[in-house]
């Protein structure tokens, strides 16, 4: 009985943690700059990655069309399983040279926690960077010009 | 031979890319609704170029609590990316106030998913290649169609003259072609511009250059740009020293100071830039509903270019397959029946004619041109031919002259050459005029009969020539075309008079069914019997009835039974319009031109004109004596006895078309005012007018006969 009763209690505070770890997030401007390619524009998918580098949520889809999402091989082995609704954090494509400025929203105990950001980018008919540009989820990280190594140049964040 | 490679890559291309053209042309179709749905959905603004940047700067940021762009789309709308209350949303705002007017809205999902389509086929890259490549395949059909429409009529100059009446797909296949040729050309030139972009084929322009230099130098660009000049702003990132404003401006980009406005960086666009927006623009009609409407159109032409060519296809081949079944060998056969056809319309009455030698017991052999032979049973020849493009050969016939040259038959032939085509082009049976003089010139062979060229498939004209050959093998051929002729309908001689000097008697029918109806200048077909191949007639309408005037030949045996009909017998006959042959219902002037029976259909069209002044009749007849059988039906005739002309040929030796040249300013006089020259009579009195005309014209006015046939005002029905 009164184990039980801990149990409960227990239970309770995790649901209550995990509701309010999931509502609680920072928002962030982010800019996205990318370098001057030619061809189509490119696909850029923003995710978040535990600290055994496994997906653990899509903070941004820019690409509508959704043909060409399993292309983008690593995030999709993620996103493809159960293919949930993105239509509220989906942006048209840009092509190269250009920029897109999006608000991201950030869970807040995932920053500093060991967890890691991770910019992938591909082009119709080109190439796919995995991990264009990846950096550790951390305040520090957050604030600074951070520069690709596949389709983009540099992205900028700052809180919004 | 060149008609042949133009027509074969039209068809050849169209086969390949059909089911891609059908597909493209319907998603085409669709989508062209895209943009005039968008037309209509909301309000244009207006006195864009009355704001400037630094006032949309202002009030968009007073409304939000961030904004990353604003964009002007082609319907001059407002689209804004901005954050409001801790979201991201994209918003229509008023150029005026800033403030948000309507969410955007998913560009619809449906024209997305036909856009996809259209594009790519849902085969993504494969897709997307294929596009390009069968939009240029579209290209080259638009060019050879073009091509061939030129050899049609007889040179590029003749494109827009008159197109020859044929079957409706046809007809209107080449009809249309003429007004869809440039959208067609532009839809697939695009089309094919914007994959050749898609794949980086294009050059990339080397004049996009940068430069700190601009029109606004030392300036406040952001208060001299307004909203009409540009596609696109974006906002600073930050408010940090390197970040800038965006512009996307109609004569480049700018990197545009956010202090104090200054531009840091312009760079130009290339022509290339332009070329490519253009390319889109005319390709999709985005922000144009006229061109829009123009683009769905063509979708439609295309579907009906693909349709109505198939069908000429289709009707085509199955001309051509439909061979006689009881070929005659050719080294037997004593009759040679050799046929040079473009369309199968000239293919076609050969077969027929074929088929009556046949069920004369004649041995018959039929081949095209181009498979001219030794043959050594042989005795006569005969050649029907139709003419393509301007005096050329037809398809199955451009060896034939070479052949000619080099085959020697064993007997000395004798040849007829029936010529097909039309008046309505410049170089009417030309080839068949060729081909008879190449027989001429050639030794081994007789004249059988003298050429005859046939207008319009005329059955009239044709049933002549028939006639002539029956009474030369003594056979009776009948053609099963003419047999196939609509129901007929009784009719009851009321009145008839005796055959004068001329062997020429007047009929006056009344038809029993009195809802018929006919006009003078229409035709009657009698025949005399089940068997025998109809004659056919010009008619006039007089008191209600038809008038007939029939010169009785003597080995005629349809006017034989007709001269022989009692008053108030039954005969039976059909009506066939003739529209082309008509009085004018407005009063510019007409002259009538008849000789013999040819003042038949005048008669009915004199007597209900109220116009006496303006028209003329000029009238050939042998001897006074002939008229007599006329008199009665003359009196109603609304003319004045200054404007009847009569020549009597037999006593002023004289010819009525003479007698027409020596008043040719009153035919002058008669095209200025719009008015119509109206021949009837035999084909040899219209051979030597238009002969004698043509001269005339070309001296006192420089224009020929054609251009008057064209512009309708000269009308004939002869034979």
């Amino acid at each position: 009985m009164k184990i039980s009763n801990h149990i409960l209690v227990v239970l309770a505070f995790g649901v209550l943690a995990a509701f309010t770890s999931q509502n609680i997030t920072s928002n962030y401007k982010c800019m996205i700059q990318l370098k001057n390619y030619t061809g189509e524009g490119a696909y850029v998918i923003v995710s978040i990655l535990d600290s055994h580098e496994e997906y653990s949520e899509t903070l941004y889809v820019q690409g509508e069309d959704k043909d060409w999402f399993n292309e983008i091989s690593e995030w999709w082995k993620f996103y493809g399983k159960y293919r949930p609704n993105l239509d509220a954090i989906t942006g048209a494509t840009v092509s190269g040279g250009e920029r897109t400025i999006n608000l991201i929203k950030i869970p807040t105990d995932k920053i500093d926690a060991g967890y890691y950001l991770r910019f992938e980018t591909a082009v119709e008919d080109q190439e796919y960077y995995t991990t264009d540009l990846q950096l550790e989820l951390t305040t520090e990280n957050l604030t600074q010009k951070r520069e690709g190594s596949g389709f983009i140049r540099y992205v900028k964040m700052i809180a919004q | 031979m060149t008609v042949s490679i133009w027509r074969y890559s039209h068809l050849a291309l169209f086969l390949i890319s059909s089911l891609f053209l059908i597909a493209a042309a319907l998603s085409g179709l669709i989508l062209s609704f895209d943009p005039i749905s968008e037309e209509f959905k909301s309000e244009h603004n207006s006195g864009l170029s009355e704001i400037n940047l630094s006032e949309l700067i202002q009030s968009v940021n007073s409304n939000f609590d961030e904004t990353f762009t604003v964009e002007i789309d082609d319907n001059s709308f407002i689209k804004a990316s901005i954050i409001t209350e801790g979201a991201s949303k994209q918003v229509y705002v008023s150029p005026i106030t800033g403030k948000q007017i309507g969410n955007v809205r998913e560009k619809n999902s449906f024209f997305q998913f036909v856009t996809n389509f259209h594009r790519s086929l849902f085969l993504k890259t494969t897709g997307r290649l294929l596009v390009g490549i069968f939009s240029f395949f579209l290209l080259l059909i638009a060019l050879s169609g073009i091509f061939l429409l030129a050899k049609r009529h007889g040179g590029f100059r003749h494109i827009f003259s008159k197109v020859h009446k044929d079957e409706p797909s046809s007809y209107w296949h080449v009809k249309m072609s003429r007004w869809f040729f440039i959208p067609i050309v532009i839809i697939s030139v695009s089309g094919v511009f914007l994959s050749a972009e898609r794949f980086s084929l294009l050059p990339t322009s080397k004049n996009d250059e940068e430069s700190p230099k601009s029109q606004w130098s030392g300036k406040n660009a952001l208060d001299l740009i307004t909203l009409a000049d540009i596609t696109k702003l974006e906002f600073p990132f930050s408010e940090d020293e390197d970040e800038y404003f965006l512009i996307d401006h109609h004569s480049g980009k700018l990197k545009v100071n956010q202090f104090n406005g200054e531009v840091v960086l312009m760079k130009s666009f290339g022509n290339m830039h332009y070329l490519t927006n253009w390319m889109s623009f005319l390709h999709t009609g985005e922000g144009s509903i006229i061109w829009s409407v123009l683009l769905m159109l063509n979708s439609l032409a295309i579907l009906f270019f693909m349709i109505s060519g198939f069908s000429v296809f289709l009707k085509r081949r199955s001309k051509s397959l439909s061979k006689p079944q009881t070929q005659t060998d050719k080294t037997t056969a004593e009759i040679i029946i050799l046929v040079g056809s473009e369309s199968g319309n000239t293919l076609e009455l050969a077969h027929e004619l074929f088929n009556s030698f046949l069920a004369n017991d004649k041995k018959v052999y039929i081949t095209g041109l181009n498979a001219y032979s030794s043959y050594p049973c042989a005795e006569h020849l005969i050649i029907l031919t139709s003419t393509y493009g301007n005096g050329e050969a037809p398809a199955n016939a451009g060896r034939f002259q070479n052949l000619l040259k080099t085959i020697r038959q064993e007997n000395k032939l004798s040849y007829a050459v029936l010529g097909l085509g039309s008046t309505s082009y410049p170089n009417f049976c030309s080839y068949a005029i060729e081909v008879d003089g190449l027989l001429k010139r050639t030794n081994g062979f007789n004249e059988l009969l003298p050429l005859v060229k046939i207008n319009n498939q005329s059955s009239k004209e044709i049933q002549k020539w028939i006639l002539a050959l029956n009474d030369l093998f003594n056979i009776k051929l009948t053609l099963p075309k003419a047999s196939r002729s609509k129901s007929t309908d009784l009719f009851i001689v009321k009145e008839r008079t005796n055959l004068n000097s001329d062997d020429t008697f007047i009929l006056f029918l009344e038809p029993k069914n009195n809802t018929l109806s006919f006009q003078s200048g229409d035709l009657l077909e009698v025949r005399s019997s089940e068997n025998e191949a109809p004659r056919v007639y010009s008619i006039a309408e007089y008191n209600n009835g038809i008038l007939l005037c029939i010169k009785k030949h003597p080995f005629g045996v349809c006017s034989s039974y007709l001269a022989d009909v009692k008053l108030h017998e039954e005969i039976e006959a059909s009506v066939v319009s003739n529209p082309k042959f008509r009085f004018p219902t407005e009063g510019n002037g007409v002259m009538c031109v008849a000789n013999g029976t040819g003042i038949t259909p005048f008669i009915g069209m004199l007597n209900e004109t109220l116009d006496s002044d303006s028209n003329y009749l000029f009238w050939g007849i042998r001897t006074p004596e002939s008229l007599g059988i006329y008199s009665q039906y003359l009196e109603g005739l609304m003319i004045h006895e200054d404007n009847l002309f009569i020549t009597y040929s037999k006593l002023n030796k004289k010819y009525i078309q003479e007698d027409v040249i020596t008043n040719i300013h009153l035919i002058l006089a008669l095209f200025k005012n719009g008015g119509i020259l109206m021949i009837c009579g035999s084909l040899q009195m219209k051979e030597e007018l238009f002969y004698l005309l043509e001269k005339e014209l070309k001296s006192k006015v420089n224009k020929s006969l054609e251009y008057f046939i064209s512009k309708g005002q000269i009308k004939s029905d002869c034979y």
